[in-house]
């Protein structure tokens, strides 16, 4: 049987995949898109389909920004409604240390001359907080916005699709055959091969068992987070909340304080974050943990994001849940930061994963720049930043 | 079922003629119907329309009944207060 010529496949068929093969098809390339299960069933299924980019480390929110741009007009692009709404988000604390880190923040984000606010003592008194204490301090983004991951991924499935892309699901990668430190073709386990100079690893947590093919060390794990869904409640004026942890997480700040409640949610790594989707559920998160490829919910973390989420909103607590379940980030256990590019010393070998919690936000800027360097050879940003040679020689 | 105004999910508002659509779009297996069409995605989590969503798919996709997996189903069984998930051992009561 003769091989089968394309001149990109794409491992992985979750929303970096997609997005990296929508991109390929739109300059005329010939892709082939590797799927081991089926479209959308990895990370791009289990998130909460948040552009929660106001918390993003300040090298990640250029592209974020840019992946916002792509956003915006992608549904008219596709032909299909990703369900993309601007809808801003707020940054919410009460605990006393964190507000000189929320201050930071605000300084930080007003100097990239975004549009975020730091709510004044009128502002934090009229949020409704029920029997609780207003917040000690509030940013709000103007910027931040949400999207449907299933259909952003779907979406940029079926275009590609319609341009040429092949896509085929059940087909696990046994190996990646390679001439002379050069990409040459990628066979199933199936035991079908496909001949393509060039080869993009978009796996996300799967991504270091597709970099072993190649003999390259792709330092990226699975962290499990777990997600409650709510029933549909009315629209909330503020459909995109998250508290303070994110950001002392971020700056890798001490809890401060002797606070049992506080010990228990580092422990199991818990930082609020809800989102209201147009259907009107709630989506509470969030949790990281290192569990392996065990995808399921522990009750631990289920009641302490429960607990969490009602000290904010006590009012809360009639509201029922209809649904838990767990996914896996993948995550870059050097630094939690992309992987992006090309591969040093592996000539047709493309990286695009390590996303962590920031895959749905980050992939449409991810598969244009993908795009861009492999058929043009340069990109319309910079991604120094995330380039695998950040391991090789720090800088 | 000839009627496609039908509503198949009702939790959710699903018509028939909504999970044909997706199904014409070329997707095959229960788990691709549920997140495009959010059908079993509501209060009763797909208890009342599980299985006419799956009769319809095996009709317009050719698939044996049996054959097709059932939508990855998810705690709780039942729905559950917020309140009542945040006190759920019983030395916090």
């Amino acid at each position: 049987m003769m091989a089968k010529k394309f001149d990109v496949g794409v491992i992985g068929g979750g929303i970096i995949g997609c997005a990296v093969a929508y991109y390929l098809s739109r300059s005329g390339t010939s892709v082939v898109l590797f799927e081991k299960n089926h479209i959308c069933s990895g990370a791009s299924s289990a998130n909460q389909g948040g552009l929660a980019i106001q918390v993003f480390d300040l090298k990640t929110i250029p592209l974020a920004l840019a992946s916002a741009e792509l956003y915006r007009g992608l549904s008219d692009e596709l032909g299909y409604d990703i369900e993309y709404h601007e809808n801003g988000s707020i940054l919410v604390t009460r605990d006393a240390y964190q507000v000189p880190v929320l201050r930071r923040r605000y300084d930080e984000l007003k100097g990239m001359g975004l549009d975020v606010d730091l709510w004044d003592d009128d502002q934090l008194r009229r949020f409704p907080c029920g029997d609780t204490e207003p917040f000690l301090s509030v940013i709000e983004s103007h910027f931040d916005g949400q999207v449907n991951p299933f259909r952003s991924t779907y979406g940029f499935a079926f275009a590609a699709k319609r341009q040429g892309v092949r896509i085929l699901t059940n087909a696990s990668v046994a190996q990646i055959k390679t001439v002379k430190r050069r990409i040459h073709s990628v066979v199933l386990e199936k035991g079908e091969e496909f001949v393509c100079g060039n080869v993009v690893c978009a796996a996300g947590p799967w991504s270091r068992q597709i970099g072993q093919m190649v003999g390259l060390d792709i330092p990226v794990e699975p962290q499990r987070g777990q997600i409650i869904v709510t029933e549909q409640v009315a629209d909330s004026e503020y459909p995109y909340i998250l508290d303070g942890d994110y950001l002392t997480t971020a700056y890798g700040i001490k809890p401060e304080g002797e606070d049992e409640a506080a010990r228990i949610r580092h422990a199991l790594g818990i930082g609020g974050s809800y989102a209201q989707d147009p259907a009107g559920n709630w989506t509470i998160g969030s949790s990281r943990d290192m569990a392996g490829f065990v995808r399921t919910n522990s009750p631990d973390v289920l009641k302490g994001m429960a607990r969490h989420l009602l000290s904010f909103f006590p009012g809360m607590k009639d509201i029922n849940c209809i649904r838990f379940f767990a996914g896996f980030r993948p995550y870059c256990v050097k630094d939690g930061h992309p992987i992006l590019g090309r591969a040093p010393d592996l000539s047709g070998f493309y990286i695009a994963t390590g996303h962590a919690g920031e895959g749905i936000a980050l992939a449409p800027a991810t598969g244009k720049l993908i795009a861009e360097e492999i058929t043009i050879g340069k990109t319309s940003l910079p991604m120094e930043n995330f380039r695998y040679e950040r391991f090789v020689a720090p800088h | 079922m000839k009627n496609d105004d039908l509503v198949i999910c009702r939790c959710e508002e699903v018509t028939q003629a909504d999970i044909k659509e997706v199904i014409s779009q070329g997707v095959t297996r229960m788990n691709e119907v549920k997140r495009l069409t959010r059908a079993g995605m509501g209060l009763c989590q797909g208890k009342t329309c599980g299985r006419l969503v799956t009769g319809i798919l095996a009709r317009e996709t050719n698939q044996p009944l049996q054959e097709l997996k059932p939508p990855t189903s998810r705690p709780p069984t039942r729905v559950l207060p917020l309140g009542i998930l945040s006190r759920t051992t019983q030395d916090d009561d």
